[in-house]
């Protein structure tokens, strides 16, 4: 009696796509996670382990104001010059973005809107009505038309490269921004951290909302109110997110049988921000996931 | 690109290739932009309405009624009718003063400016007149006197330490039944120019 080996045939192996572009929600959570990092790491430093002169807030806070920036090189741009496909022109979006910032949107709020004269003081509807219709649709439509301009035609290639390219325009709107602070009035160093975390996140995270937007618009053909409507709740969540912090982080003032005042809590709007950003993060990511798996299921339907 | 029978490029094409939007992707973006500019209008109307908003303020006594800012401070208890400040402001607190003195047979508009001007030079550090002007037109038409002057301000709170201001003030004199009513707008210098229509404002709803 002969015996043989079995003959076994090896299933086909299931090949991984490759996906030829840079990860961007990886770059967006190492960007986020470090940046979170260092501000607490300025905290601890500031507040239990240096005793730093005041002469030495201007540079340290200008250095601080920087941080933002060289992250999301270190994480968004440098890993794009390993991808098959890089992304171009993110330096410029970045680079167009913050002078836009300086030169027209900081000017039309500080100069012709004048929020500082009136809307601090207002009551906390009139706050979350002023900073949406003012300063969040400001910063919002500099950040959209940067990156509708630069990259809408030639550039926006997937639904994340809006992601990609929104982000880098709202790094470097809120680098801006940040810098500017640092030079009119530097904070200590803990601080000006909170500030350059604040920004970021305030600048990012309705950003990504618009990105979104820009993406669906771009790729889906959706109704043609879904860009608007993004548009309006990414100036919606800055204005209501911006109202409800100060209203948390600020001193407060409290007459209960005597007099008393409340200090500052700095990590609270930390916190804030934090939520802010990774929340909006997962939402919109997640929104992004659900489109392109419909668009998948379509395009199966279709080869069907 | 073509080229003639000898390699030398004829016609060179230069551009790109631009994949045109579709209706909904250029209305998408008008959307965006309409709602943008509606957005600045109603936050310019919002800062007016809230930068020029007014409260009432009327004093039997001298029937002086005047509209003073929201969010000043009404103060009536010196040696003045009433005086109302802007207490949010850093810094020198900007001020409207308003105040009423009696005016005899004998005395003129000049003589109670001399009078301020010598009170004031007492009191105040570095006191200057700048200008007097006896043709100003009050907002009823009225010719009344304007004195425009400066001086220096200095916090009286050292633990504050800080500079002091220069002030630039600006009295607006009428006479009404042998009284005369002198309203007072006190500014920091540098923003002097910026803050007077406020002041303007305030004349203009002035009743007296």
């Amino acid at each position: 009696m002969r015996t043989s080996a079995p003959r076994l045939i090896a299933p086909p192996v299931e090949e991984q796509p490759i996906y030829p572009y840079a990860r961007v929600w990886r770059s967006l959570a190492l960007f986020g996670a470090s940046l979170l990092i260092v501000t607490m790491v300025m905290w601890i430093l500031d507040s239990f382990l240096l005793d730093i002169e005041r002469t030495l807030y201007t540079p340290i806070a200008m250095g601080v104001a920087l941080i933002p920036a060289g992250l999301w090189a270190l994480f968004a741009l440098l890993p794009e010059r390993g991808a098959l496909e890089p992304r171009r022109g993110l330096l410029a979006v970045f680079a167009v973005s913050a002078l836009v910032a300086n030169g027209v949107t900081l000017p039309v709020i500080e100069g012709v809107l004048q929020i500082e004269r009136w809307l601090p003081l207002a009551d906390l509807v009139t706050r979350i009505i002023g900073y949406t219709v003012a300063v969040g649709v400001a910063h919002e439509i500099s950040k959209y038309l940067v990156v509708r301009l630069l990259t809408w035609d030639s550039l926006l290639r997937t639904r994340m490269d809006s992601i990609a390219y929104v982000t880098a325009a709202a790094v470097g709107y809120a680098t801006a921004l940040n810098i500017v602070a640092a030079l009119r009035d530097p904070a200590a160093p803990a601080a000006a951290a909170f500030a350059v975390f604040g920004t970021i996140a305030f600048s990012l995270a309705p950003g990504l909302i618009v990105g979104y937007g820009l993406g669906e618009a771009r790729f889906s053909n959706p109704n043609a109110f879904l860009l608007v409507i993004s548009f309006a709740l990414a100036a919606l969540i800055f204005g209501v997110a911006t109202a409800l912090r100060s209203n948390l982080v600020n001193a407060g003032f409290v007459l209960v049988e005597q007099v008393q005042t409340s200090a500052p809590s700095p990590i609270f709007g930390l916190a804030i921000s934090a939520i802010l950003l990774f929340g909006m993060s997962i939402i919109v990511a997640s929104l992004i996931a659900s489109a392109e798996r419909r668009e998948a299921e379509i395009r199966a339907g279709e080869a069907k | 690109m073509t080229t003639s029978t000898n390699n030398i490029p004829a016609i060179v094409e230069i551009g790109r290739t631009e994949a045109r939007d579709t209706l909904r992707q250029r209305w998408s973006n008008y959307f965006v932009l309409i709602y943008a500019a509606v957005c600045l209008i109603i936050a310019i109307n919002l800062r007016d309405s809230i930068l020029n908003a007014t409260v009432r303020y009327s004093d039997v006594a001298t029937g002086i009624r005047a509209n003073y800012p929201a969010n000043w401070l009404v103060d009536d208890d010196g040696d003045y009718v009433f005086q109302v400040r802007d207490a949010s402001r850093v810094g020198f607190k900007t001020a409207i003063i308003v105040d009423v003195q009696p005016l005899g047979l004998a005395t003129t508009t000049r003589n109670l400016l001399d009078a301020l001007s010598l009170d004031r030079a007492q009191t105040l550090s570095g006191y200057r007149t700048l200008e007097i002007d006896e043709t100003y037109i009050l907002p009823d038409g009225s010719t009344g006197t304007a004195m425009l002057y400066t001086y220096v301000n200095a916090e009286v709170n050292p633990v504050l330490q800080t500079f002091p201001t220069i002030v630039e003030g600006l009295d607006v004199i009428a006479v009404r039944q042998e009284q005369a009513i002198i309203v007072t707008f006190l500014a920091d210098a540098r923003t002097f120019d910026e803050e007077r229509p406020i002041f303007e404002r305030f004349l203009n709803a002035l009743e007296f």
